[in-house]
């Protein structure tokens, strides 16, 4: 028995100190917010290995949802389908979720994703221009007579750990109860379950799941939210192609089809917001 | 590691929610998988199918479709639990069927001359389950019953699904807040491999006084 003690104490104190060092010699991932070690943009790479691996959050519309065939289809697909169109490479989808999209692009396993420009989060992942804005705002069950939110304060309500929803009604509703999932859906189906009082996401998102569902009710925005194309943190090269691609994409057309605003039109089923803020 | 004195008290609160989960479950999922070993053996036959039954289907499926039924599924037909509760319930009746089986093979791991012996000098049905059945269940059955409450603790993860804010959920909210991923992500690991190894040595010494009414 003495022996075995020692041998298991022994392991436990080589793990902790391997993982230790380990900790305090690599190249940090986005944890210290340095400049990434490797040298080679990943425009570079993109055209290299002929792949653009674009990190989807698959879960509502309009991001990405699977129809039928098993085929990934939304907003976000056809801007990312146009974006290795215009690289001439494969797109790749790699299915994330919201909290795993910006750990997936520090670890290199993505090339870009999708997410709300917030500062906290500029400080690990870079951002690219604006695609789309968007907001975020609540939904309630129609018999439940919320109507505004001040009727929310103390209630339960439901977002998505780390999305902007959750964010959101973490910092305006201090005293409510806020019930975290990792997907959208599950959030949703809180509600319709009387589970949570509240959804909070994105205001596309909640109002084509209005639609879908009537016993949901959409309350007014909360916020206007930009939404920004995430790619690895300092990658300058990268930053302005990407820039670049968004500006002809959704204005000049010269060496993309120029068509944004009707991909958006298509999947947000109503008129966009306009992509730059007015002062 | 810095991360984990920053934010210790979040740790501590996860650490002890995760405890309390597989405490629960363990103790509920030891006393319905006794009841069930014992209807398993039962001389009524549809009373044996019913919880055969019932051992297959919960072992047969994931425990997170039986978590998600429970918190989303039930409510339709009125049943609403807290996810915390979601989580107990679903792991309690997970732990169940495991448990069940570990229990059956227990109760048949009791040598046959114990109970004659004990029927000759006259003990009762229950003080021969208490004095004579009971402890050579306890020494066959404690390793795979501390196994059992170990792949609790590690199972209770999948609360992050229902929101439940045990120990994996504050790390992913956390992560969420601060980008921190890798240091996070360590300081978890190392965290549950330090609470299985307390547990596991809990067991270890368990079983020595198990053992020493044997030697």
């Amino acid at each position: 028995m003495q022996s075995r003690w020692a041998s298991n104490l022994l392991v436990l104190i080589l793990a902790v100190a391997i993982t230790y060092g380990l900790m305090k010699y690599m190249p940090p991932g986005g944890s210290a917010g340095n400049a990434p070690a490797a040298p080679q943009s990943t425009l570079d790479r993109v055209v290299a290995t002929k792949t653009l691996r674009f990190g989807i959050p698959i879960g509502d519309l309009p991001v990405a949802i699977r129809d039928e065939k098993g085929q990934v289809v939304g907003l976000v697909p056809d801007i990312a389908a146009e974006m290795a169109k215009a690289l001439k490479v494969n797109l790749e989808i790699v299915e994330t979720t919201a909290p795993n999209r910006i750990p997936f692009l520090q670890a290199g396993k993505i090339d870009a994703s999708i997410g709300t420009i917030t500062l906290e989060r500029a400080k690990s992942v870079g951002f690219a221009g604006v695609w789309v804005v968007d907001g975020t705002t609540m939904a309630v069950l129609a018999v439940s007579g919320i109507k505004d939110y001040d009727g929310l304060k103390t209630k339960t309500i439901a977002a998505v750990t780390g999305a902007t929803g959750d964010l959101v009604a973490s910092k305006h509703f201090p005293n409510a109860k806020i019930l975290r999932f990792d997907q959208p859906v599950t959030a949703i189906q809180a509600v319709l379950q009387k589970q949570a009082d509240a959804v909070s996401d994105d205001i596309s998102t909640l109002y084509l799941a209005a639609e879908k569902n009537k016993a949901l009710k959409v309350l007014p925005p909360l916020t206007r939210e930009p939404s920004g194309v995430m790619v690895p943190l300092g990658d300058q090269k990268w930053i302005n192609w990407v820039n670049y691609f968004l500006d002809d994409f959704y204005g000049s057309g010269v060496s993309t089809c120029g068509c944004g605003k009707e991909v958006l039109r298509k999947w947000l089923k109503g008129e966009p917001q306009p992509l730059r803020f007015n002062y | 590691m810095s991360i984990l004195l920053e934010y210790a008290e979040v740790f501590a609160a996860g650490l002890a929610l995760t405890l309390l989960i597989a405490m629960s479950a363990s103790f509920g999922g030891a006393l319905v998988g006794l009841l069930t070993a014992i209807a398993r053996m039962s001389r009524l036959t549809p009373v044996r199918w019913l919880a055969a039954g019932y051992v297959d289907v919960i072992r047969n499926t994931p425990g997170l479709v039986q978590l998600f039924l429970i918190y989303l599924g039930l409510p339709v037909i009125g049943i609403r639990f807290s996810p915390l509760m979601a989580l107990i319930v679903a792991l309690t009746i997970n732990n169940s069927a495991y448990l069940a089986e570990v229990f059956r093979a227990g109760l048949q791991a009791v040598p046959k001359g114990q109970l004659e012996a004990a029927a000759s000098i006259a003990l009762t049905r229950r003080a021969t389950f208490v004095e004579v059945v009971a402890p050579h269940m306890l020494r066959a059955m404690y390793p795979a019953l501390t196994n059992q409450f170990i792949q609790t603790v590690l199972f209770s993860s999948i609360g992050t699904v229902v929101g439940v804010e045990e120990l994996t959920q504050v790390t992913l909210i956390l992560e969420s807040r601060t980008y921190r991923t890798v240091e996070l992500l360590t300081v978890l690991t190392a965290l549950y491999v330090v609470l299985t190894f307390a547990l596991a040595a809990g067991s270890r010494w368990l079983g020595a006084q198990l053992e020493k009414g044997y030697r």
